[in-house]
């Protein structure tokens, strides 16, 4: 479990999460693990693990096809325990921005999109693979 | 086995307990709360008395009152009833689905056994009902405007005299300034003054928003200190909650305060009142004798101990609760921003719709900001990954406004509530609630809700979607035991008595025959003070 969080700690802000957040994690995990989950999603939380670069795709896939997906949930688990640490704080908090980081907003807009396309086909790869 | 006989029973400790209480105690009969009384011990006391920024920035155990030990305050559903309560604040909730069942397809409440009811989430805002509102509700115009006037002078309220001061506070002549307005809402209400005549025309009205928060000290409660921990803390008490006026009231000698139990009906016998509740939570008979009883549980809570106390199971009473949407904004030109030093987590502005401009029947949006709430609540509506989601909204977050919109409701055969046989359940039942708009309101507040959208347009604030988190979620009930002036079962006569009984008064939202769009928590307080001066008179 701690490397899972690990992996969604770095996927969301390229850094190791504190100490606490995996034990929270582990503990919150542990605690929806008991709702069942359907086969699909688990292959797709198995393969999103085990291959870490496709994690973007898989959910900016998820998020048009899919938002509730279990892949979505953990991520969004980590997403809440990072934002509520203080070792992370630089990466929510809000900050003032020159008039040219909207260029830099469209650019990741742009860039989510491209994913989710992406993301779409390596959904469909796997449900064919499986 | 003696059974105890008190004087006065208040049941609740919600804002019409906490007011009618009040009024009782300074006339000095002898005066017994009976409530539940859940409290939060974990994580109030954890909360630094520092700015919501200042916490995020340096807090190592943040994540305990914002996101909770067993991140309580994370949700994963939809849009429903909780999903934005904070761990601080979750206690609000606590063993109602045990105790307070209701089940519906169609409304979904929120109801609380906490220690200040409702009071202890209430987002404070204190508008008057108008004269025609008060008339259709069936409450006293004259004696409702003074009343008002008690209860600004009790609790603390801020407002303006300003462009909506007609929706908003009414004649109301005691209040403080409304607090600081950030600059989100500053740059609305300037485009809104530049074009005042037009949208004055079109019959919109902007103004501050009344609220029970404290800008100037105020007995011995602080002014608001802008730490923007509103949702989560009220360590200063600048924010008036119910259990603020129950603590008072617990320091005088004829008040009493009994927590841990649930009141599930009553008894009227030739001298006394017979009062039953279950201890929580090992749910143990008790009873108790009263002279006066006056329930204040909410329109949904003394519905059920009204149906138990008739032992009518066929029963249907009404039920009326405001139709809500909410639609989040972005008002482009604060994007970039920094987040201001003087945020505020309630409602800023109140905008009312007003077409007919006849004060009733109106439609009201209110205008607030989501900063403290954190980003992980929204960033989940966004069709993004989380990665990129995060950059995206955390550049929006300062453009972000949250509009939440009120329609009046109105007495209908498809809104009501029965009580259904359930051993599952402590008291042996639960609630059954159906809820339905007709056609024609759905489309008419479909339509207001798109000229809302249309004028915040022209303020600068463009919507970004239409969510309607379903009936129930605006967490205003009322309307069970309608008032009525002939000797009806289930309804109450004009002072708030029980019509059927010689000492059990209704001091909460039980007896409106019509709510109106604006909240009515204010009108709620300043009907329970009159009910509490009724029950001394009615001897």
């Amino acid at each position: 479990m701690n490397h899972e969080a690990s992996v969604f700690s770095h996927y969301l802000t390229k850094r190791q999460p504190p100490t606490h957040a995996q034990a929270l994690y582990a503990a919150k995990v542990a605690e929806v693990a008991s709702e069942t989950i359907p086969p699909r999603e688990q292959r797709q939380l198995s393969f999103a693990l085990s291959h870490p670069w496709c994690i973007g795709l898989l959910d900016g896939g998820l998020a048009l096809v899919n938002p509730h997906a279990e892949l979505r949930r953990r991520i969004y688990i980590m997403f809440a325990i990072l934002e509520a640490s203080n070792q992370h704080h630089q990466y929510f908090l809000v900050r003032r921005r020159g008039p040219f980081y909207v260029i830099y907003v469209v650019f990741v807009g742009i860039r989510a999109s491209l994913k989710a396309m992406c993301g779409l086909v390596l959904l469909q790869l796997l449900r064919k693979r499986s | 086995m003696s059974v105890k006989l008190f004087d006065y029973v208040v049941i609740g400790s919600g804002c019409s307990g906490a007011m009618a209480a009040q009024t009782l105690v300074e006339a000095g009969v002898n005066v017994t709360m009976i409530d539940v009384g859940k409290q939060d011990t974990t994580y109030a006391p954890l909360i630094p008395d520092k700015h919501f920024t200042d916490i995020r920035r340096t807090e190592s155990e943040q994540y305990r009152y914002l996101i909770g030990d067993e991140l309580e305050g994370v949700g994963w559903g939809g849009v429903g009833k909780g999903e934005q309560i904070t761990p601080a604040r979750r206690h609000i909730m606590q063993a109602t689905e045990e105790y307070l069942r209701i089940i519906s397809d169609t409304f979904s409440p929120l109801e609380s056994l906490g220690y200040g009811g409702l009071g202890i989430g209430w987002g404070l805002q204190c508008w008057q009902y108008s004269p025609a509102d008060l008339r259709a509700a069936g409450l006293p115009v004259g004696a409702m405007t003074k009343a008002y006037e008690t209860v600004s002078s009790r609790i603390g309220i801020s407002g303006s005299k300003d462009d909506a001061a007609q929706y908003t506070l009414g004649k109301l002549k005691t209040f403080q300034p409304s607090p600081v307005m950030d600059e989100n809402h500053e740059r609305i209400y300037a485009k809104y003054a530049r074009r005042r005549a037009y949208f004055n025309a079109r019959g919109f009205f902007l103004g501050r928003t009344p609220l029970a928060l404290i800008t100037e000290d105020f007995q011995s409660r602080k002014a608001y200190a802008y730490n923007e921990m509103d949702f989560y803390s009220d360590k200063d008490r600048s924010a008036w909650r119910p259990w603020i006026t129950v603590d008072q009231l617990r320091q005088h000698k004829n008040f009493t305060y009994l927590d841990g139990h649930l009141v599930t009906k009553f008894a009227e016998h030739k001298n006394y009142t017979e009062i039953h509740c279950l201890t929580v939570p090992d749910n143990k008979l008790v009873i108790f004798h009263c002279r006066k009883l006056v329930l204040a549980s909410g329109s949904l809570g003394s519905a059920r101990i009204v149906l138990r106390s008739f032992d009518n199971s066929d029963k249907k009473l009404p039920l009326l609760c405001n139709p809500y949407t909410y639609i989040p904004c972005l008002q482009p030109a604060m994007l970039g921003k920094a987040m201001g030093d003087k945020k505020l987590g309630f409602a800023q502005l109140s905008l009312f719709l007003d077409e007919a401009k006849n004060n009733f029947g109106l439609s009201v949006a209110s205008l607030y900001d989501y900063h403290s709430l954190m980003l992980f609540r929204i960033v989940k509506q966004a069709p993004l990954n989380f990665a990129d989601a995060r950059i995206v909204m955390r550049y929006l977050m300062p453009a972000l406004e949250i509009m939440g919109v009120h329609h009046p409701d109105n007495l209908s055969s498809d809104k009501y509530v029965r009580l259904v046989a359930d051993n599952t359940t402590p008291t042996g039942d639960h609630l059954q609630a159906a809820y339905s708009l007709s056609a024609d309101d759905q489309a008419t507040y479909s339509q207001r809700e798109r000229k809302f959208i249309g004028a915040m347009r022209r303020m600068g604030t463009y919507a970004l979607k239409r969510i309607n988190p379903g009936y129930g979620a605006s967490i205003h009930y009322a309307g069970s035991l309608q008032f009525g002036k002939q000797q009806q079962a289930y309804s109450l006569a004009p002072n708030g008595q029980l019509h059927g009984t010689r000492s059990v008064f209704v001091a909460d939202s039980s007896g409106f025959n019509y709510l109106p769009a604006r909240g009515l928590t204010f009108t709620i307080m300043a009907n329970a003070h009159l009910t509490a001066k009724e029950a001394l008179r009615n001897v």
